[in-house]
């Protein structure tokens, strides 16, 4: 049965999914047809010439067309987090949790199968959200020094230990453990994420009345009281760290321990509210 | 085991005050169309809801078949809600992948074979169908089921006279006789004639148990007639 609520639920999340994905899609080979086009290249060859005017227009037009590619992308992102936690309502707490409640499997398999087929598919677009920022940034990257794509993709790796060497060798930043951290991030925050919304969805299910609104409203305080308890949490290392003086290498160690902290304060967040979810699913179910 | 489903001293307190449904206590047998009767608010619903897991009871037991209610008894009890529980997006066809995946007991033929029957489209999507065919469709899926108790929580409520008659044909024609139907409803009068047993609420209590029948020859009425006499304003 477990193995039939993640086909459904990953079809059903997907559709979704792929159509924003295709949007990602579209929106970045838009902005690759604004880079190879001579706009872009009249832009760079005017910045390097005496075309003032054209380079001020130029450079607000790369500017609001950046602006705009970021700000869709996170409202993309955003607009998914959104379209989850309306369908865990709707198949939980709603007319349809009829359905859902009366299928004959245990209440905990479907909180486990909801949460992981979110948080795959929130994976997944994060995943494609890196490949297509960093095949746009790589293409403009070229264009801008004359290269072809390819040949900045097989210069990677040089350019990479470049930059990571100066960071270190110039301004003392180990980026190792920013890489480890940026990694265990992306793998675990799209679960966490979700997690924590299904968990104040439900928490949402304590009211008499307003039970959607109840949830929003246990979201947005499950997220302040998670920056509370980081901010706690990483009281001890802000002070040790300051302590140590304000030189920026200890300054880039102190936003690496926020960082953690705040992982950590999500990762406990989420498996409370996880397993509060799987109990109240289980012995405190209400459909009213 | 004749004995389908038992509740025992069964309560639910939503919070506010007054209990839906106020110690319970029934033993439901195989075989036979129940109905659930009483005025809005005598509790129907929530006993209902408590039946198929639906709500939690502050107190008692039910067990079906001798089990807790769980996904084992949940895989052998066929409901049907008062409302709308399919997703509007969806098209018949796959809510029918959907049931068949998920229930055993599902058969998709004869499904397909009432759907045929009213000329109902599988390839449809569910918020292109008015009101009276979803319901339809639900009762369909539900009746295509192979299970030992029906829960039918106002079958009959949102749809015409010509339809009630093929809801009550559709009931009748697709339980086998080892199972039981439960069916809360308003019109008594259009089901009357189907019932074995009845069940009067009232304020969350049982009031009434007894064969139909019986309360038609003891009372010297019709069972409609005598819940009028009963639940008289």
């Amino acid at each position: 049965m477990l193995g039939k609520l993640f086909k459904h639920e990953f079809r059903r999340i997907g559709k979704m999914a792929c159509l924003l994905l295709a949007v990602f899609f579209g929106i970045t080979v838009i902005g690759a047809i604004y880079l190879v086009s001579p706009l872009f290249h009249s832009i760079i060859d005017a910045s390097s010439g005496s075309g003032v005017l054209l380079t001020v227009v130029g450079g607000i037009l790369a500017l609001i067309g950046l602006l705009s590619y970021t700000l869709i992308l996170i409202g993309l992102s955003f607009g998914f987090i959104i379209y989850l936690g309306f369908r865990f309502y709707r198949s939980m707490y709603s007319d349809e949790g009829y359905l859902t409640h009366t299928l004959p499997v245990k209440s905990s398999q479907l909180i486990i199968v909801k949460t992981v087929t979110g948080g795959t598919w929130m994976l997944i677009m994060t995943l494609a959200l890196y490949v297509l920022v960093a095949f746009l940034t790589t293409l403009g990257y070229a264009q801008m020094k004359g290269l072809s794509f390819f040949e900045v993709v097989s210069n990677f790796r040089e350019l990479f230990g470049t930059f990571v060497g100066y960071l270190r060798e110039g301004a003392g930043f180990d980026l190792s453990t920013s890489g480890i951290l940026l990694t265990c991030t992306t793998l675990i925050s799209p679960f966490t994420t979700v997690a924590i919304l299904f968990g104040a969805l439900t928490l949402g299910q304590y009211s008499w009345k307003n039970k959607g609104l109840m949830g929003i409203l246990a979201y947005i305080g499950v997220r302040v009281a998670m920056t509370i308890f980081g901010g706690i949490l990483g009281l001890g290392s802000t002070m040790l760290r300051a302590s140590q003086g304000t030189d920026p290498e200890v300054m880039f160690q102190l936003a690496n321990d926020r960082y953690l902290v705040s992982l950590l304060a999500q990762v406990i967040f989420a498996c409370i509210l996880f397993f509060w979810s799987i109990h109240v699913v289980r012995d405190r179910l209400n459909m009213e | 085991m004749n004995d389908l489903l038992v509740l025992s001293n069964v309560s639910k307190n939503y919070g506010y005050g007054k209990l839906a449904v106020n110690n319970v206590s029934i033993t439901l047998p195989r075989g036979k169309i129940i109905g659930l009767l009483g005025p809005n608010g005598s509790g129907k619903t929530t006993m209902i809801k408590m039946i198929n897991g639906l709500l939690r009871p502050t107190e008692g037991e039910i067990r079906f078949l001798g089990e807790e209610i769980g996904p084992e008894t949940k895989a052998r009890i066929s409901y049907l809600p008062d409302r709308t529980y399919l997703s509007p997006s969806d098209t018949i066809s796959s809510i029918l992948d959907y049931f068949e995946d998920f229930y055993e007991d599902f058969s998709r033929e004869r499904a397909i074979k009432m759907l045929e029957d009213l000329q109902i489209d599988p390839r449809a999507k569910m918020k292109t169908l008015s009101k009276g065919t979803k319901e339809k469709v639900q009762l369909i899926l539900v009746m295509s089921r192979d299970a030992d108790l029906y829960v039918l929580d106002e079958p009959i409520a949102g749809v015409d006279p010509a339809a009630r008659d093929y809801i009550l044909r559709t009931i009748l024609n697709n339980y086998h006789q080892n199972a039981s139907i439960l069916i809360s409803t308003h019109l008594i009068s259009d089901i009357e004639q189907v019932l074995d047993e009845v069940i009067f609420m009232r304020d969350g209590r049982l009031i009434l148990y007894g064969s139909a029948p019986q309360i038609r020859e003891q009372q010297g009425k019709s069972v409609d007639a005598y819940f009028r006499e009963v639940f008289a304003c």
